[in-house]
């Protein structure tokens, strides 16, 4: 070979290499805007299944009736069984059948063990394309994710599998969090305060029975085929809410289906779980904590009778119950943030805080606030209730003029109090 | 097919790849293949269209290169632009016929022209057309491979939106056949970068803001209007030299090289180097064929004022059929009669205030006065229908509102407050890169001459800000993203 020629070579490779250079920097930098601009809802959302070296025994799929009516920390303590939340706000029967596709292919890919019950909330259908972003944008670009786009997302295909076609505009909007996001920490739960009061009708007849929407039907049969691929048990529920009595009547419904299929389906409903309308919801549609851990501990009670693993003398159990110590620092932070003595009172009804209450009687012609006091009663708190015209004795001695005053405590710490909260006994029970 | 669609990005690496995987003797078949393909991926009726004109005026230049028939030329001329005639001005036509016979009490119905304008047929008309009249000039000889020919007139960079070649320059290269070469490729993706940087950041980007004015222009007036203008100016420059930019560079990447349509003009400082600056294929094309045949400029004051008048009326209805388009290429007909007229008198008030007419401030003037005035003329391109124009421009006149620039109400007029400095940003850019082309400076080759990393960051960084800060693709709103109910 001449020297012209081996010249010739090496200016070729020099070229080559240039160009794959400038390809690698272009595809770099696309990645990392691609993940800065991203909605990040589904990051949050998924990262902690991702990164964890944990198995899980029980998935949740459904929408936010399920985020906010499941607490796997809740759950690994009371029952030892590893579980996550993977509902997503606003995504139903379909979607949830494409993120169980895409999560056990993931599962199986990563040669993770497979879980062995999948619990689908029936509510609903009829998702909305940015609902559909919110669950799906975490995820890479895959043959389900493509499927589901080309099934749901109508003419936003494109946007589905190519986010950044989306978000490339969110640049004139970035924050800090797009840069280091806030991931959940609560395997998939979210917890919303509030204490609302219920709908205008609330179905708790099983006779009183709809019509299964005949695609959701279709969605629920291939939720059940791919489970039965797996080996998984599939599990149908309906988490309480007081709206949308026409999907209440299809949640009726889902009887005939489950029995039809040999399902287990339990419509929580129609159940006597004590979810009291007047102080468990957090609106018209979703539980707050106190009607989750209602809900929680009674699917606790399901999958235990299923002989889903006790974990809790597993390998992992150390690092679950120093995450559920976690879990009560962020509920205690919670509590600084609530103005209103209705949350407040449905808040301190938890089992790792003591609470000591003093309450003006004349405030206990609330029914919310009667009801959340009669609560903390039965728990193992201190409920004191001061007479008209004599004074609240704060125990941590603050001074004011107030209707309740809580002092709470952490369980096993009672020391010095978690948090002391005065009330004045307003319309809107106002912080004073 | 557009150039900023999914189809043109899988398209033209396909084309650009089997281009110089396939022989010598297959490469310029695939291209014309590959240009019918990319016309029919807008409306595949309408190739026939673009068959018949090339079979025509193919034919018509072997004919006329034997016979050199006048009567062969108006035949084909006139077949060409009856197609265009139909397809283009009819409905035009007819709507203003009826007008005139129902003013005059005659009665008469307009045929109803349900037709769908065939995309690009201005330029592959005037393209084929230049050609047949360069062969019966005796300036080329007649093209014998058909095939040859018709990629001459549908090479698909230029197919839709020009330049508008002249086939001494681009069917002489289509001769030849092209193997990879990494300067061109390099060259051509510099070029393609850019363009996109024109049209998806400047053009689209001043597009929201202008549509979003003269979207209801009864809501806006005096300097919301003068804005949209201004932006008007820099939307219609960079949409169209954006799309001849990245159509040079995707002929350059396959070896051709098709001709610079815009050269900085903006910068011009009369109305009539605007117009040798601006749409400089379509200017040309006008000057060789339509104004020097009809005397140009030497045939005394008068008939080069009336020549000057029809070409630029021409080229109005070349650029659209309405009333506007008239008024747009009359202004700029009639800027250019009276800037002739005025030579003298502008040279006596000059001399007698000493103004020096090389100087800086004088130079800044004129350019600032032609910008004034093609802008003007712009607001016509862009306003629908007469009536309304001037409506439009009294509101300008009378709405004095300068407090629009400090109180932030133009960020609400379709960008915000970003979007709005970053179109600002992006202009002054492009201002640099075109005083620098103004200057002679070619900046594209001082970027390719530059140090391997720089080079690496230009392109790639280049790629990028267009895909972030670009307008395409779904349109996202923070509001429908934020969970309320369920």
């Amino acid at each position: 070979m001449n020297r012209n020629k081996v010249w010739e070579i090496l200016k070729k490779g020099k070229q080559i290499l240039s160009f794959l250079c400038v390809i690698g920097l272009f595809v770099v930098g696309l990645r990392y805007c691609s993940r800065v601009l991203v909605n990040k809802t589904s990051i949050k959302k998924y990262e902690q299944f991702f990164h964890t070296d944990k198995r899980f025994d029980v998935l949740f799929l459904g929408s936010s009736h399920v985020i906010n009516g499941v607490s796997p920390l809740d759950l690994f303590r009371d029952y030892g069984i590893a579980s996550f939340n993977l509902s997503q706000h606003g995504n139903y029967v379909r979607s949830a059948y494409y993120l169980l596709a895409q999560i056990l292919e993931i599962i199986e890919s990563e040669n993770r063990d497979m879980p062995k019950v999948v619990v689908l909330d029936v509510f609903a259908d009829g998702e909305s394309v940015p609902s559909l972003h919110n669950a799906w944008d975490g995820f890479p670009s895959s043959e389900i994710k493509r499927d589901m786009a080309r099934n749901l997302a109508n003419d936003k295909q494109t946007e589905m599998v190519l986010p950044l076609s989306l978000y490339h505009s969110r640049w004139n909007e970035l924050a800090k969090q797009d840069f280091n996001p806030t991931i959940n920490q609560l395997y998939g739960a979210e917890l919303r305060y509030g204490v609302s009061l219920p709908g205008a009708e609330i179905i708790t007849d099983p006779e009183e029975k709809g019509d299964i929407d005949e695609e959701k039907r279709l969605y629920v049969d291939r939720i059940k085929k791919l489970c039965s691929s797996f080996g998984i048990r599939l599990v149908l529920i309906n988490i309480p809410y007081s709206y949308k009595p026409e999907w209440q009547r299809e949640a009726n419904a889902f009887y005939d289906y489950a029995q039809e299929n040999q399902l287990c389906y339990i419509n929580y409903m129609n159940e006597d779980i004590g979810i009291d309308f007047d102080i468990d919801l957090f609106d018209t549609g979703h539980l707050n904590p106190a009607g989750m851990r209602k809900i929680t501990h009674e699917l606790g009670k399901l999958l235990q009778g299923m002989e889903v693993e006790d974990r809790r003398d597993g390998d992992q159990a150390e690092q679950w119950m120093e995450e559920y110590g976690d879990f009560i620092q962020f509920r205690i932070n919670k509590l600084k943030q609530i103005s209103q003595a209705a949350i407040y009172l449905m808040s301190i009804n938890d089992p790792d805080l003591f609470s000591v209450v003093q309450i003006k009687r004349s405030a206990l012609e609330n029914v919310q606030i009667r009801k959340l006091i009669q609560r903390l009663k039965e728990g193992e708190n201190q409920v004191e209730i001061v007479e008209e015209g004599q004074k609240l004795t704060p125990l941590d001695g603050k001074e004011g003029e107030f209707d309740i005053y809580c002092t709470v405590y952490e369980k096993g710490n009672q020391d010095s109090p978690a948090d002391s909260r005065g009330f004045v006994h307003q319309e809107s029970y106002v912080e004073k | 097919m557009l150039f900023n669609s999914w189809q043109y990005l899988i398209f033209y690496p396909i084309t650009v790849l089997a281009y110089f995987i396939l022989p010598k003797k297959l490469k310029n078949l695939w291209l014309l293949g590959a240009s019918y393909y990319f016309y029919m991926g807008w409306n595949p009726k309408y190739v026939v269209l673009l068959f018949f004109t090339t079979i025509v005026t193919y034919g018509g230049s072997l004919v006329l290169e034997r016979y050199r028939s006048r009567w062969v030329l108006f035949a084909v001329i006139a077949v060409n632009f009856g197609i265009l005639f139909y397809f283009k001005y009819a409905r035009f036509a007819f709507s203003n016929l009826a007008w005139l016979c129902q003013t005059a009490g005659i009665p008469f119905e307009s045929p109803d022209f349900d037709i769908l304008l065939p995309v690009g047929i201005s330029f592959f008309t005037f393209q084929a057309i230049g050609y047949t009249i360069d062969v019966y000039r005796k300036e080329i000889y007649a093209e014998r491979n058909f095939f040859r020919y018709a990629l001459f007139v549908s090479f698909f960079p230029q197919l839709v939106a020009g330049p508008i070649e002249r086939s001494k320059s681009l069917l002489k290269q289509l001769d030849k056949t092209y193997s990879f070469s990494y300067n061109r490729m390099r060259e051509g993706m510099l070029l393609i970068i850019w363009g996109f940087f024109l049209k998806l950041v400047i053009a689209d980007r001043a597009a929201i803001f202008v549509d979003a004015i003269f979207a209801d222009s009864s809501k806006y007036d005096g300097l919301y209007i003068v804005t949209a203008c201004v932006f008007f100016a820099f939307q219609i420059y960079c949409d169209f030299s954006g799309y001849s930019i990245i159509a040079m560079g995707s002929a350059r990447i396959l070896g051709l090289e098709l001709m610079d349509n815009f050269n900085a003009p903006y910068f011009s400082k009369s109305i009539r180097e605007f117009w040798q600056r601006w749409h400089i294929s379509l200017s040309s094309w006008f000057k060789d064929y339509l104004y020097i045949p009809l005397g140009g400029s030497r045939k005394g004051t008068v008939r080069t004022s009336a020549n000057l008048m029809i070409v630029f009326l021409v080229s109005g209805l070349w650029h659209g059929a309405a009333w506007t388009y008239l008024v747009w290429g009359g202004l700029n007909g009639l800027f250019q009669v009276a800037g002739k007229a005025t030579l003298n008198i502008r040279g006596c008030i000059r001399k007698a205030l000493c103004i020096r007419e090389e100087g800086f401030s004088h130079r800044l003037l004129r350019g600032a006065v032609t910008f004034i005035m093609v802008d003007f003329t712009w607001f016509f391109f862009r306003i629908k229908g007469l009536r309304n124009s001037v409506c439009v421009l009294k509101t300008v006149i009378t709405g004095f509102n300068p407090w629009i620039f400090t109180d932030e109400s133009l960020f609400q007029c379709g960008l915000d407050r970003k979007n709005f400095y970053l179109l600002i940003l992006s202009i002054a850019v492009l201002m640099a890169a075109d005083y620098g082309k103004y200057k002679g400076i070619c900046i594209r080759e001082k970027i390719l001459k530059q140090d391997f990393w720089f080079r690496w960051l230009v392109f790639a960084g280049g790629a990028l800000f267009v895909v972030i800060f670009g307008i395409w693709g779904g349109s996202y709103d923070a509001k429908s993203f934020i969970y309320f109910q369920f």
